[in-house]
């Protein structure tokens, strides 16, 4: 069961401590707050993201491919935090392309959970209820067809288009 | 330590694994370099041939501490990011913790795990 509850209060709680007032929501910087360093590093398309945790020197590095889209670089950090705030498994856990976002039949168990925690995690993160329901409703009625309204929703939280149309059907603002 | 003292023990070894890692951060350098370096352009600027850098970057040619300083100047990085560190305990962490991954995945963290160390910049994500 991914833990929807306590990734809200979670990003709820990094939210309040570092005194968020506006988006885009400073992943970096949250991160190392967090003693966690991100770096951007060129790899082949489908390496996404990795979280290395150096447990000798009590550290952890975020690791983005700087090939990709920015949007696609800080969803790929938060998503990362996400694994290093929710999960202590491996030393090293490397992303590949996230398939996330489809919802597929096998993803019901066992790693699939820690993917989606992390995905709900970054998207909890860089598009937090708070500001997100302020600025629906001042755009008022729209659907997932009006481009223009979702790509500059996109915009302002620095996220992918696909992202923000994703987040607004999760929770409930159109319908997908 | 560990690559400072590689000869001592076998007494054949040379400072491979010292040359080697040099080369590493040499060439990784030249990649990260802003404009891009070839192995040829570096070779111009530090009057070298081509060939020595080929050597060079792969460990397999020693140099002069003054070619190290001009390498870094060409490089546009401290001198010292060009040597390994003293501390070999934690890189060994790593390459075991890296021991079973595809190659692709192995070059890109080494990599990024280096320069988050030296707090290269590329933290702008």
């Amino acid at each position: 069961m991914v833990r929807r509850k306590h990734i809200r209060s979670l990003v709820e709680h990094l939210l309040a401590q570092h005194r968020v007032q506006s988006v885009p929501v400073p992943v970096i910087k949250i991160a190392n707050a967090l003693g966690v360093k991100v770096q951007q590093e060129l790899a082949e398309s489908d390496l996404s993201g990795f979280l290395y945790r150096d447990r000798k020197r009590k550290l952890a590095i975020i690791g983005v491919n700087a090939k990709h889209h920015k949007n696609r670089q800080v969803f790929t950090a938060a998503h990362e935090l996400g694994h290093f705030l929710l999960h202590d498994f491996e030393d090293i856990h490397v992303d590949r392309q996230f398939k996330v976002w489809l919802r597929s039949e096998a993803s019901s168990q066992g790693t699939d959970i820690e993917e989606k925690e992390a995905n709900l995690f970054a998207a909890e993160l860089l598009m937090p209820i708070r500001f997100l329901s302020r600025d629906v409703d001042r755009i008022g009625t729209f659907d997932h067809e009006n481009e223009a309204v979702l790509k500059a929703l996109a915009e302002r939280y620095g996220v992918s288009t696909q992202a923000m149309t994703f987040r607004l059907g999760y929770l409930g603002y159109v319908q997908l | 330590m560990a690559y400072l003292n590689s000869d001592r023990a076998t007494g054949v070894d040379d400072h491979k694994a010292f040359y080697e890692e040099v080369g590493r951060r040499i060439r990784d350098a030249r990649k990260r370099r802003n404009p891009k370096l070839t192995q040829q352009g570096l070779a111009e600027l530090v009057s070298l041939t081509r060939t020595s850098i080929t050597n060079v970057e792969r460990g397999r040619q020693k140099f002069l501490l003054h070619t190290l300083a001009d390498l870094a100047k060409a490089l546009q990085v401290e001198p010292a990011s060009l040597l390994p560190r003293l501390e070999g305990e934690p890189e060994r962490n790593l390459e075991d913790a890296l021991k079973d991954r595809p190659r692709s995945e192995k070059e890109w963290i080494k990599s990024a795990v280096n320069a988050a160390r030296e707090g290269r910049s590329g933290d702008g994500a």
